[in-house]
């Protein structure tokens, strides 16, 4: 059973894993580039540091598309099928969740074997050293987490989506009435408090903060 | 205004000279005469600039207030007197803590912390530009704007005060430091970017000095001269090396392109002949940060002695830190190895973290209900 | 008589003008159970809580001796379901979707899946998405069938195909019927479809069970009376006198059920006249039901 939900979703999602795979294959490479164009290492690693980001994003990316692909069927015909099935909603939820992580694999692989390149490339200045595999560590986790979230969002009921967008607009709309009608040195920054709370640790998203080098002093 | 008489008596005096010279041809008397209708002319225009510049400073005092805490004066908009208050005090303190004594140098000046006009929430920070007061000549403080904060405030009076005391300095420490003074205790930040110029510099004498070599130090931060560079600061690899990484743009001589190839002796002649523009192996951030060790390690008058020392920098330092240059280079090599940014390492707190968020998102998509 | 479905009291809100009310329904075991009603009356919505894709908000029901929804996974492995529209994933071929089908059921009949798909003319190379109508309709009753159901509900399977697909389809049920004695329960609005297949009937309207009988009932003893003299209340009938209208002058029109020829001493006991009696079609009857229900209302 589980066999096949992995096949079909694998072909309502093998597009978009191509797109990531060249896209996590190709960063390191990209980087490295970048950070050439640099003549001195304190502007490399500079570079690298802004390159970093972009390693976070393509995790995100990764793990919203595969989320969104695999209820994407599901969704289109209102889950008649998937809820006439004869098996419970939680064994149901937990293959296409299983599914979807497997299909993050391609991406993560291709994440290495880019890094690994640039590590044996030859051409990274001296006093610097290369993290392949700490580098990949790192990405495997940040696609996953954002593969959960997002599935875990997309699994859920348009009530709860609607729930969990009317935070958001509601967080939104505090901070604009704080902004117009409070005291500008004492306003409390909600945006900031809640990044605070979702990117350090254990937030859930503190995976994604910090640098994300793959070549370091 | 009495300058203004004493241009008119000097010129009054050549005028008096030139008409004395009875023999003189009569072109030359005219080109005189043009001369002092020139200069007079300019010295009018010069007299105008000024009144209108005591003009408008008198202006000003009817619309600014002026703040004092310890012994920064700072003139502030009227209107704006009771939200900058607080934020000068905490500049205040910030400077304290940083200048120490020195900071009583800050009495000989005034800054200026002024609403925009057109802009009611934005200000700008500079100092006085008032005749009278003694201003760092073609560094002038960089007059910063924006949105008022706390934060913009101390970051421009800090600015502001540290140019007025990086002029303060002995010219030749100055020379030496390259960029301006930064008394502040050194970032993390920094001490990553100080251990990188040292371990990657071409110059193997910056790789001594951060094995521990301190004699390597101290030529690698030009604190001890050397008979020959080329020799004494790059082995024939970190010779090679600096023409292939260093300005590869500019125009190579024929001597280099020998040296890339590998002609060790091509590479020796061209390091003794060539000129750097700028400093090397000694980078702004390895002077920096040195500077800024020697003024923690010597406490709260650190500054005010390095300020008033007129030695050479290599003593100006161990006046400033109050011990052995050594001991400054030992400590700053030291922290210099041990810094290290939090960079991709996946640490267990995070990878349990990310483990336990996977968990619970996946826990919460398998209640997915039915009812739909 | 034991019961393939039973629902007792069964109450579902699903939006403030539309419930299920109140429903109790009983389709026996082997009988094709033909469940009428107009559109919107109610038959999806009563399909969904039987297989458990709703939560009902009060009630009970049972389907094959198990209680939906809590037993819905063991009881949907037994049940062919055919839904109102297409719920297959349109990125798969026919092909991928047999296949992808029978993972869930271990009763699947491979070689009887093949052999339909050539009786059917379905080529499994197509996408899904590219079907017409009415090899939708196919594709859907072949899925299942080949799983070998205990209980087959299907939710208007030939609405808006044409004849020939549709007597296919309905050829198709009654083999299997005929081959595995299984119980079907088949909504639709089309009544003279039903009128062939069926042996039981249950009429639904706004939300409610308005009638549930045998087929034979349902086109025998549905009549028009036309009938004078009648006093105004009637004791101890032996029908069910479902409408009674006031006609021309004394003759009056009554809409009755159970009604046998037997019973004309009755009326003549009340001392009333019988003067005709009409025999209604199954479309004419479950017009004349919908209405009286309505007016009872």
């Amino acid at each position: 059973m589980f066999r096949t939900i992995v096949w079909m979703q694998w072909k309502s999602t093998r597009a978009l894993v191509l797109l990531t795979t060249i896209a996590a294959f190709a960063l390191p490479l990209f980087s490295l580039k970048l950070g050439l164009n640099n003549y001195s290492p304190v502007g490399f690693v500079t570079t690298m540091q802004t390159v970093g980001s972009a390693y976070s994003i393509l995790a995100a990316l990764a793990g919203l598309l595969v989320a969104l692909a695999a209820w994407r069927a599901d969704h289109a015909g209102r889950h008649v099928y998937a809820l006439s099935l004869p098996v419970t909603r939680p064994r149901y939820a937990m293959f296409r969740f299983g599914a979807g992580l497997l299909f993050m694999l391609p991406t993560v692989a291709a994440m290495l074997v880019g890094c690994l390149m640039v590590t044996f490339s030859g051409v990274i200045p001296e006093g610097l050293h290369a993290f392949p595999i700490s580098l990949t560590l790192r990405f495997a986790l940040a696609t996953l987490v954002a593969y959960s979230i997002f599935f875990s969002i997309s699994s859920s009921t348009n009530r709860t989506a609607g729930i969990i967008v009317a935070i958001i607009a509601g967080v939104i709309f505090a901070q604009y009435l704080l902004t117009v009608f409070g005291d500008n040195r004492q306003t409390v920054d909600l945006f900031d408090q809640l990044s605070k709370f979702i990117f350090i640790r254990p937030g859930i998203l503190s995976v994604f903060s910090g640098r994300w080098m793959l070549i370091d002093a | 205004m009495r300058k203004g008489w004493l241009l008119a008596a000097a010129l009054s005096v050549a005028l008096a000279g030139d008409t004395s010279a009875q023999a003189a041809p009569r072109t030359e008397l005219k080109l005189q005469r043009v001369r002092l209708d020139t200069l007079t002319a300019q010295w009018r225009r010069a007299k105008a600039r000024l009144d209108a510049f005591d003009d408008s400073i008198a202006r000003s005092r009817t619309l600014l207030d002026t703040i004092v805490v310890g012994h920064l004066r700072v003139l502030v908009s009227k209107s704006m007197r009771e939200r900058i208050q607080p934020a000068v005090a905490a500049t205040w303190v910030h400077l304290d803590s940083i200048f120490g004594n020195a900071a009583v140098m800050l009495d000989r000046h005034q800054f200026v912390v002024r609403q925009l006009l057109d802009m009611p929430d934005t200000i700008s920070i500079g100092a006085v530009m008032r005749p009278g007061f003694r201003f760092p000549k073609g560094r002038e403080i960089e007059k910063l704007w924006g949105r008022f904060s706390d934060t913009l405030v101390l970051r421009g009076l800090t600015i502001g005060a540290t140019h007025l005391l990086s002029a303060e300095m002995d010219s030749s420490f100055s020379r030496w430091l390259y960029s301006d003074l930064n008394p502040d205790t050194v970032s993390t930040f920094h001490w990553t970017q100080t251990r990188l110029e040292l371990l990657s510099s071409s110059a193997t004498v910056a790789q001594r000095c951060y094995n521990g070599d301190i004699k390597a130090c101290r030529i690698t931060l030009r604190l001890e001269p050397v008979a020959d560079r080329a020799t004494e600061w790059f082995d024939a690899d970190g010779r090679r090396k600096f023409f292939q990484q260093t300005f590869p743009w500019r125009y190579r001589s024929p001597l280099e392109d020998s040296c890339r190839e590998g002609n060790d002796a091509a590479c020796i002649a061209a390091i003794r002949q060539m000129r750097l523009f700028t400093p090397f192996p000694a980078t702004a951030v390895l002077v920096s940060s040195v500077t800024q060790t020697a003024l923690r390690l010597g406490g709260r008058n650190s500054l005010e002695r390095l300020i008033k020392s007129k030695a050479p920098p290599e003593r100006a330092l161990a006046e400033a830190a109050g011990v052995p240059l050594d001991s400054v280079l030992k400590v700053w090599q030291r922290n210099a190895r041990d810094a290290r940014m939090p960079s991709q390492d996946v640490s267990l707190g995070i990878a349990a973290t990310s483990l336990m968020w996977i968990a619970v998102c996946g826990a919460l998509s398998l209640r997915s209900s039915r009812w739909r | 008589m034991s019961f393939a479905i039973e629902t007792k009291n069964l109450n579902c809100r699903l939006a403030k003008s539309f419930s299920i009310t109140d429903l109790s329904m009983h389709v026996p075991e082997r009988a094709v159970y033909g469940f009428l009603g107009p559109n919107g009356s109610g038959k999806t919505t009563t399909i969904r809580l039987l297989l458990g894709l709703l939560r009902p908000t009060s009630g009970n029901i049972a389907v094959l001796g198990m209680q939906v929804p809590d037993q819905s996974a063991a009881v949907l492995a037994r049940i062919g379901y055919v839904p109102e529209r297409l719920h297959l994933y349109p990125s798969l071929t026919v092909g991928e979707a047999m296949r992808y089908h029978s993972a869930f059921y271990p009763t699947w009949d491979e070689p009887w899946a093949n052999e339909m798909t050539r009786q059917l003319q379905l080529d499994v190379t197509r996408p899904i998405s590219v079907l017409s109508k009415g090899e939708t309709g196919k594709l859907m009753m072949l899925l299942a069938l080949a799983q070998r159901p205990d209980l087959l509900v299907l939710d208007e399977p030939t609405d808006g195909l044409d004849p020939v697909v549709r007597r296919d389809i309905l050829g198709l049920l009654a083999q299997y019927v005929t081959d595995r004695q299984a119980t079907v329960l088949i909504s639709s609005h089309l009544v003279h479809e039903l009128e062939r297949i069926c042996d039981w009937v249950g009429l639904m309207d706004h939300g409610r069970l308005v009638a549930e009988l045998p087929m034979m009932e349902f086109k025998t003893g549905l009549k028009r009376l036309r009938v004078s003299g009648a006093p105004d209340s009637l004791s101890g009938s032996p029908f069910t006198l479902l409408v009674r209208e006031r006609g021309n002058g004394v003759v009056e029109e009554w809409l009755v059920r159970g009604w046998t020829p037997s019973m004309q001493q009755y009326l003549e006991s009340a001392g009333a006249s019988l003067r005709e009696v009409i025999d209604l079609d199954l479309e004419d009857g479950f017009v004349e039901m919908l209405r009286a229900s309505r007016r009872a209302e």
